[in-house]
C-alpha cells in the first residue's frame, strides 16, 4: 500500500518545492515579539544541504531586533531552513530582498515557513514603520488575529480582517489598555472593506 | 471496487486531551479525505499504519522540533517508507477538540489534521486563500465541506468516489464513438451541487464499468426516465427497462465522459452506450433550434449562424487508430514500477495496482514522464532498476527517470551501454528475478547487463534459445511480484519457468483476460491460469479478501524464493 502512495505522490507535481506543516497565522507583531531576529537582507544564493538543512546567504541590510546569541548566529550571514523533501522548509528566491524573522537554535539561525518572512517590496509603509520602531513598544500587547472578541485588556482583536495585519499596530494608549493605533491606512481599508461587505450582501 | 485502505494508529497521545474524543476527530478529519475520494481508512493500533499520528513536544523524533505554543502547529510526511505519511502534532498548542465559536483561544484539531492527512496524502500547500491545503490555520466553519481546490486536488490523484478520473479525459469505452452527426452540442446547463452524500454500492456493483447506466438527468426537468429513487438498486444490464426509449441526440453529450467538469458524483450512472446501437438515426429526427447540430443546407444567409464550422470532437480527440483497445493489443513494453504493474502501448500506457486496473487509462506516457521526446510514438523497453529509477528505452537511447524526473546525463545512447552500433532499438528489458540481474532483449539475442558499471558484460550477446519456448522477438519481458518472469509476445504471454530455463505452457494465455481482467470467451468457466497474485481477478473478488491474499502469497514466495536462491548457483 505505501508503495501505492509513493507512486502517486510521484505525481504529484509539487513534491519537490512543498512542504509540510501547519502554521498558526500570526500578526507581523506577534511574529516580531516572538522571534529571535528580525532583519532585512537580500538573499545571496541557496547552499543545498547534505542531509536536514538548507542555507541561504543573506547579506543583511538592516537588524530591527536581534538577541546576543542571534546577533552571533547572524555573523555568518547563513540562515538556515529545512531542505526541500522535508518539513516547513521555506524557498527564497536568489536575489530578492526580504524581511525575515526566526528563531536561534544550536547558535545558528533558523526560519521556518511558520515565520513572517515577506519581500520587502511588499511590505506595507505601516508594517515597515512597526518593523522599525513601533512592533517593539507593542510588545507588551497580545494580538489575535483569529478572534473575533476579548475580554483581556491587553489584548488587540484582529477578526480575520486583513487590514489590521496589514496596517494595525498594538500598542497601549493612555489607560494602558491595547487598541490597535489610528492610522489613515488602516482606516481607509477598513472603510473600503466595511463598503464591499455591505455591496455584496445587497 | 477498489478500496485504499489507509491506516490510523496514534503512537503518542496526546498529554491534554480526551484520547477517545481525539480519536473520533482525527476519524473525522480523515473522512473529509474519504468522503471525497475513492480512499477509505481503516484504523488500527500498530506502528505499521501508513499514517502514523503522534502528539509530540519540541525535540521529537525527527529533525524538526516544535516550538511550543504558536507557530508551528503540526506537520506531516509525504507518503513513503518509513515515517512517510506521518503526522505529528505540536503537544503545546491548545488544541480544540470541539469548537464551538471563534472566541476561544486555541486551534481546531479538527482543521489542522484535515490539513496534516492532506499531506500525509500527497497533497502540497495551496495558494488558494480559504483552501484547506492553504498554509496558514484559519480557523473552521462548523459545517464544513471539503474546498473545491482540496477536492480536484485529492481527485487527481486517487480519483473521485465514483470510478471516474477527473473529468476531461475519455475512458474507454468497448463501442465505437457514435458517428459525428449527432455532434455533441455545448450545452450551458449548470448542474447544481448536492450536498456529500454518495450512494455507492461495491458490492452491487463488482464490475463497475459494466454496469447498465441510466443518462444523468440535466436540470431540465421533464425527463420521463429520470429516476426518482437513487438509493433504488441498479438494474442488471440485460433487462433494460426502457428498451424502446426515443434517443434524443443530445442527450450523448451526457453520456459521454466529457460531462460536466465539476461533476462530483454520480446518482444516475450514464448509459453505456451498449443499450442503443447508436449507429442508428435517432428515431425522432426534429432537432431542437436551440442545439443547431449540422448546417442546414438550404438556409439562406443565416447571419447568426456561426461561421466558424462546429468543432467536432472527433477532430480534437486522438486518433481512435492510435489509442490501442485495452482488450485487444499486444504490448510494447510491460513494467513492474513501485509494485504497480505499467504496460505500454503505442504512445499510452496502463497503470494496474492491487486492486486492478486503474479507471481512465490507459492515458499518454508524457502524462507520467513529461521529459520523454514530443514526438515519442512508443517505448521499447521500460524496466525498473535495483536502486528504482526507471529505465526507459526509446529506440536507440535509454531514458532514465528518477521518479519522474529526468537524471542528469540522459538519455544515453545505447552504444554507451555496450550495446552494438547496427543495434536499432531493444524489445525487453528486465530484472531477473532468479538472480536480480538485468537482461536485455533485441531480436534473436539477448544481454546481460552490469549495473555497477553500466555496461553489457563482456561475453554477451547470447541467442535467445536459451529462454525455451518464447522464441525471437518478444514484445517485452517482466518480472512480476511473485519474482517469476513472464515473456509477452502479440496479444498473449507464456510464464517463465526459471529453474527448468523453460516456459510453464507452451500456449499462451491471453494477456488481455489476465492482466486486464477484460472478460474472456471463457470467462465464466474456468479461469484459465491460476496465480494467486493474478491483478486482473482482484477487481472481481471482494477486495479486502484479495488483499490479505495476495500479501500472504507474496509472503509466501518470498519465502521460498530465499530458501531456493540459497541453493541456486548463478549459472547463466
Amino acid at each position: 500500500m505505501l508503495t501505492r502512495l509513493l507512486t502517486i505522490a510521484l505525481v504529484a507535481a509539487s513534491w519537490r518545492t512543498s512542504d509540510a506543516c501547519s502554521c498558526s497565522l500570526e500578526h507581523p507583531q506577534t511574529h516580531f515579539c516572538n522571534s529571535d531576529f528580525v532583519i532585512v537582507g537580500r538573499v545571496q544564493r541557496l547552499f543545498r544541504g547534505k542531509d536536514f538543512y538548507d542555507a541561504y546567504k543573506v547579506k543583511i541590510r538592516s537588524v530591527f531586533k536581534a538577541t546576543p546569541k542571534a546577533a552571533l548566529a547572524l555573523k555568518s550571514g547563513r540562515i538556515l531552513t529545512p531542505s526541500q523533501d522535508s518539513l516547513c522548509g521555506v524557498s527564497l528566491q536568489p536575489r530578492e530582498t526580504y524581511v525575515i524573522t526566526g528563531r536561534v537554535m544550536h547558535l545558528q539561525a533558523h526560519v521556518q515557513l511558520c515565520s513572517y518572512i515577506n519581500k520587502w517590496r511588499e511590505v506595507t509603509p505601516r508594517q515597515r514603520k512597526g518593523f522599525r520602531v513601533l512592533y517593539r513598544q507593542g510588545c507588551t500587547c497580545k494580538v489575535h488575529i483569529n478572534r473575533r472578541s476579548t475580554k483581556s485588556p491587553n489584548t488587540c482583536v484582529a477578526g480575520y480582517d486583513e487590514c489590521y495585519e496589514r496596517h494595525g499596530i498594538c500598542l497601549h494608549d493612555r489607560d494602558r489598555r491595547c487598541r490597535w493605533t489610528r492610522a489613515p491606512a488602516l482606516t481607509r481599508c477598513l472603510q473600503k472593506q466595511y463598503y464591499n461587505n455591505n455591496s455584496t450582501m445587497t | 471496487m477498489t478500496n485504499s485502505p489507509v491506516i490510523l494508529s496514534q503512537a503518542r497521545r496526546p498529554s491534554q486531551l480526551d484520547p477517545h474524543i481525539t480519536r473520533s476527530v482525527l476519524a473525522r478529519a480523515l473522512d473529509v479525505w474519504e468522503q471525497a475520494s475513492r480512499l477509505t481508512f481503516t484504523e488500527v493500533n500498530s506502528d505499521d499504519a501508513d499514517i502514523v499520528v503522534s502528539f509530540a513536544k519540541r525535540y521529537h523524533d525527527d529533525a524538526y522540533p516544535f516550538d511550543g505554543r504558536g507557530s508551528i502547529l503540526a506537520h506531516a510526511f509525504f507518503p513513503g517508507t518509513g515515517r512517510g505519511g506521518d503526522a505529528h502534532f505540536d503537544d503545546d498548542e491548545l488544541w480544540l477538540l470541539q469548537p464551538e465559536n471563534d472566541d476561544e483561544e486555541g486551534t481546531s484539531l479538527f482543521a489542522v489534521a484535515a490539513h496534516e492527512f492532506g499531506h500525509s496524502l500527497g497533497l502540497s500547500h495551496s495558494s488558494v486563500k480559504g483552501a484547506l491545503m492553504f498554509p496558514w490555520y484559519q480557523g473552521i466553519q462548523p459545517n464544513f465541506v471539503l474546498p473545491e481546490d482540496d477536492r480536484n486536488g485529492i481527485q487527481q490523484m486517487y480519483g473521485p468516489k465514483v470510478k471516474r478520473t477527473w473529468a476531461k479525459i475519455p475512458y474507454y469505452r468497448p463501442v465505437e464513438t457514435p458517428p459525428p452527426t449527432t455532434t455533441t452540442t455545448t450545452t450551458t446547463t449548470t448542474t447544481t451541487r448536492r450536498p456529500y452524500i454518495y450512494h455507492h454500492h461495491p458490492e452491487r456493483h463488482p464490475n463497475h464499468r459494466y454496469t447498465p447506466q441510466y443518462p444523468r438527468p440535466p436540470s431540465k426537468p421533464y425527463y420521463p426516465d429520470r429516476n426518482p429513487y437513487p438509493d433504488r438498486p441498479h438494474y442488471p444490464e440485460k433487462s433494460n427497462p426502457y428498451p424502446e426509449r426515443p434517443y434524443y441526440p443530445e442527450r450523448r453529450h451526457y453520456n459521454s465522459s466529457e460531462d460536466h467538469p465539476r461533476r462530483t458524483h454520480n446518482h444516475y450512472p450514464r448509459t453505456e452506450s451498449t443499450t442503443h446501437p447508436t449507429t442508428s438515426r435517432p428515431k425522432y429526427p426534429h432537432v431542437r433550434p436551440e442545439y443547431p447540430t449540422h448546417p442546414r443546407q438550404n438556409y439562406p444567409t443565416d447571419a447568426d449562424y456561426p461561421k466558424k464550422k462546429p468543432v467536432f470532437p472527433k477532430t480534437t480527440t486522438p486518433k481512435p487508430s492510435e489509442k490501442p483497445d485495452t482488450c485487444d493489443t499486444s504490448y510494447d513494453a510491460v513494467s513492474l514500477i513501485r509494485g504497480e504493474l505499467f504496460i505500454f502501448k503505442n504512445r499510452y500506457h496502463w497503470r494496474i495496482g492491487a486492486n486492478g486496473r486503474y479507471p481512465g487509462y490507459p492515458l499518454e506516457i508524457s502524462r507520467m514522464w513529461s521529459l520523454l521526446p514530443n514526438n515519442l510514438s512508443h517505448v521499447d523497453a521500460v524496466y525498473e532498476r535495483p536502486d528504482r529509477k526507471i529505465a526507459i528505452f526509446v529506440g536507440r537511447e535509454l531514458y532514465l527517470f528518477d521518479s519522474q524526473y529526468l537524471v542528469l546525463g540522459y538519455p544515453k545512447k545505447l552504444v554507451e551501454l555496450g550495446l552494438p552500433e547496427s543495434l536499432n532499438k531493444l524489445d525487453a528489458a528486465m530484472v531477473w528475478g532468479h538472480n536480480g540481474k538485468t537482461y536485455f532483449y533485441s531480436g534473436s539475442m539477448y544481454w546481460k547487463f552490469d549495473e555497477e558499471i553500466g555496461r553489457v558484460e563482456l561475453d554477451y550477446p547470447r541467442d535467445m534459445s536459451m529462454w525455451k519456448g518464447v522464441g525471437y522477438n518478444v514484445d517485452s519481458v517482466f518480472q512480476w511480484k511473485d519474482g517469476k518472469t513472464y515473456f509477452f509476445k502479440g496479444k498473449g504471454f507464456w510464464k517463465f519457468n526459471d529453474l527448468q530455463m523453460r516456459v510453464e505452457h507452451e500456449k499462451q494465455y491471453s494477456s488481455a483476460q489476465y492482466w486486464m481482467a477484460c472478460p474472456g470467451e471463457r470467462a465464466g468457466r474456468r479461469a484459465p491460469f491460476r496465480a494467486p497474485p493474478a491483478p486482473g481477478s482482484t477487481l472481481r473478488s471482494p477486495s479486502s479478501a484479495a488483499l490479505s491474499t495476495t500479501n500472504l502469497s507474496i509472503c509466501l514466495f518470498s519465502l521460498v524464493a530465499s530458501l531456493l536462491v540459497n541453493n541456486i548457483v548463478n549459472y547463466l
